[in-house]
């Protein structure tokens, strides 16, 4: 059991002790003026020793108390070690609280959630969607060394981020059979878009719908079965948003875009366009999100906001197009609505079972605090005020008086 | 006529109803009084004889001495006169000065206390009385005169006297001779601290008059009882000493020792007798040593 600091910088504020001692030194340097007439014979080389004596020591004593106790919270104290080796069973969102085991009987486990605030277990599901890696890397770091943990979850685990989860402490990895953590679009080799075009751009539907029908060949995943053969869920004339915001948008219209549009577009959606539609974007510092095989840019994307505008460099038309009746046009397509390059946020969960690495220390607050010192800080603090004001106030009242 | 004067505390006027004021010299002062004069007359004291000239009173002649020697002889005898006391106070600026321990006390207070003593005194006695302030720059002068009214008169002068400004220039004090003749008592009050005053003093104990000074000085000035560092300043000329009171207490004790023995020593010198006070002492003390039999402390 040993005390740290959370912030030792904040340690810098015991400089402040020297005012109180400053303020007890300068009183001896006021000298009273005598009316003295025999100065005549009054040596003036002596000249008065400053001898640094302090006055009111009660009063100096209660000051610098009050300035270390201030200095001493600014450092946020804490007792490291210390606490119970109790063992944590944490379980990620998405397991069904009733797939863990029981905890034996008159058992001090601790069991939470895997989720910001790390709520216990007998409280609802959290929302899923929490980052894993982040959430077990922190929880590592504020158990006591020796405390024994294990991780239920699910098959499927999401929220995962570019490193591997390695933590400081062997860890039981436990795979439930449950959902995924988090509610992904189905399919996801599907990219959902939506489709707002002009009456007469309506031959251009039906690339569309083949590059959409072409997605799901091949994919294996169960989810997307029920998908098969479906036409594009959002096709419409009209210029109105779609209702699955988080998909892209094919925009097929001429003019300038809506405001709620591009609003959109700035929040972070995705929305393609073709030459003739006025998006008031500069592509001066676009990419090129499309080439055919002779390597000529057939579409081009700048960001803008949070989101991205992808523009064709010709109208979605075999005549000036001919790439649409290429069978790479499919892929090409997906390429520019969803582009690659997003880390991997999702995994089989036996896969990504934490490594064991005993040289990752990290220096955090511990999680529990069986001695607050800071409740206690505050209230010396304030005491010490009180006390220093009726003190430094009375004592000024006798001089007076 | 008011028997007890204001100001005077009741047991020092008590104390001080047994004093009497007397000149060490003869006093020059017409008229008939208590105290030995030169001016010839009848009386009891025996003075000289001599020779009858024409328009003496036959009955001042020596007819026992006529008969023995059958010439005619006037006897003459010594007339007692009143005195003439001049109270002069010093109301410089370091007259207002007075102890830490005693601060509604001062220098003045207590030589106006002293003043209407003697004042008193004179007053039961039936001299004559005035009184001189000097200070500020300036002389003020209350002339010579007796009776209660007087009394009073002189009384006011020196309660609304004001300790202010330095002991003036000699010029300023010359008018003083018109009024302080030669066989005059003079009692001075003032803590002679200037040289001004002690070369006054000395000029009018050499020029025939009866001066007497009482040095007033307060208890610090005796004793040095500071602590610590402390500012001093002069009231008079507003130079300012700062020091550590406890390391120049011996010296400074030394220092004003000599220099209160050197003026008694000059005092002495020039015919003037001299008694100290100090602030914390009874403040009939002085008189008493000067007036009375008692001796001064060792």
């Amino acid at each position: 059991m040993n005390l740290t600091f959370v912030f030792p910088i904040g340690l810098l504020a015991l400089g402040a002790l020297l005012v109180p001692l400053l303020l007890h030194l300068a009183r001896r340097s006021e000298y009273r003026t005598v009316d003295f007439a025999a100065l005549r014979w009054l040596a003036a080389h002596a000249r008065p020793r400053r001898r640094l004596r302090l006055v009111e020591h009660g009063l100096l004593l209660v000051r610098l108390a009050l300035v270390t106790a201030i200095a001493l919270l600014l450092a946020g104290p804490v007792w490291t070690g210390g606490m119970r080796s109790r063992a944590w069973t944490v379980v990620v969102p998405g397991v069904s609280p009733a797939a863990v085991p029981l905890p034996a009987k008159d058992s001090v486990d601790e069991r939470r959630w895997l989720s910001p605030g790390l709520p216990r277990l007998d409280q609802p599901a959290p929302q899923p969607g929490a980052p894993i890696g982040s959430l077990l890397r922190e929880l590592d770091a504020r158990l006591p060394a020796a405390a024994p943990l294990t991780v239920w979850v699910p098959r499927e685990l999401a929220g995962l981020d570019g490193a591997s989860i390695e933590l400081a402490r062997p860890v039981r990895w436990r795979v439930a059979p449950g959902a995924a953590n988090v509610s992904v679009p189905r399919g996801a080799a599907r990219v959902p878009f939506a489709v707002r075009f002009d009456a007469d751009r309506e031959s251009a539907l039906i690339y569309l719908r083949a590059a959409w029908r072409a997605w799901a060949i091949g994919h294996s995943a169960p989810a997307a079965k029920p998908m098969q053969g479906q036409a594009l869920p959002d096709v419409s004339s009209s210029a109105n948003l779609p209702a699955d915001r988080r998909g892209a948008l094919v925009w097929l219209r001429s003019g300038d875009l809506p405001r709620e549009v591009i609003d959109w577009v700035l929040a972070g959606g995705t929305i393609l366009v073709e030459p003739r539609t006025n998006t008031r974007v500069s592509f001066a510092s676009s990419a090129v999100a499309w080439r055919d095989d002779d390597g000529r840019a057939l579409a081009r994307t700048v960001r803008s906001g949070r989101g991205r505008v992808v523009r064709l460099e010709a109208a979605l038309d075999p005549a000036a197009l001919p790439g649409v009746l290429d069978g790479s046009f499919a892929s090409a397509l997906r390429e520019m609505l969803h582009p690659p390059g997003v880390s991997p946020a999702r995994a089989l969960a036996k896969d990504v079972a934490p490594i064991r690495n005993p040289s990752v220390r990290r220096m955090t607050v511990p999680l529990r605090r069986d001695l607050d010192m800071e409740t206690w800080l505050v209230w010396l603090i304030a005491v010490g005020f009180v006390i220093e004001r009726i003190a430094g106030t009375a004592a000024r009242r006798w001089r007076s008086a | 006529m008011k028997s007890v004067q204001p100001g005077i505390p009741p047991d020092v006027l008590a104390r001080v109803r047994a004093l009497r004021l007397s000149s060490r010299g003869v006093t020059l002062a017409p008229g008939v009084g208590q105290h030995p004069s030169r001016s010839r007359g009848a009386g009891l004291e025996f003075a000289q004889y001599r020779a009858y000239e024409q328009g003496d009173e036959p009955r001042r002649i020596d007819w026992k001495l006529f008969a023995r020697s059958d010439r005619y002889f006037v006897r003459e005898a010594d007339r007692d006169s009143p005195l003439r006391v001049w109270l002069l106070l010093d109301t410089s600026a370091s007259m207002g000065q007075a102890d830490v321990a005693r601060p509604g006390w001062s220098r003045l207070d207590a030589a106006r206390i002293m003043a209407l003593c003697v004042i008193e005194i004179a007053l039961r006695q039936g001299d004559a009385f005035g009184t001189v302030l000097i200070g500020e720059d300036s002389v003020a002068l209350t002339s010579l005169g007796t009776g209660g009214r007087h009394r009073d008169r002189c009384a006011l002068a020196a309660a609304n006297a004001q300790a202010a400004g330095k002991w003036p220039a000699e010029p300023v004090l010359r008018p003083l001779w018109e009024h302080i003749r030669a066989g005059d008592l003079v009692l001075m009050i003032g803590d002679h601290f200037d040289e001004g005053c002690v070369a006054f003093l000395e000029r009018l104990a050499l020029a025939g008059r009866d001066v007497v000074s009482i040095v007033t000085l307060t208890q610090e000035e005796r004793d040095f009882p500071f602590a610590g560092g402390q500012r001093f300043r002069d009231p008079e000329s507003s130079v300012e000493i700062l020091t550590d009171a406890p390391a120049s207490r011996a010296a400074f004790i030394d220092a004003f020792a000599n220099a209160r023995e050197g003026l008694r020593a000059r005092l002495a010198a020039a015919g003037v007798r001299s008694a100290e006070y100090f602030l914390d002492q009874p403040v009939d003390e002085p008189l008493h040593i000067l007036l009375g039999s008692r001796q001064a402390p060792a």
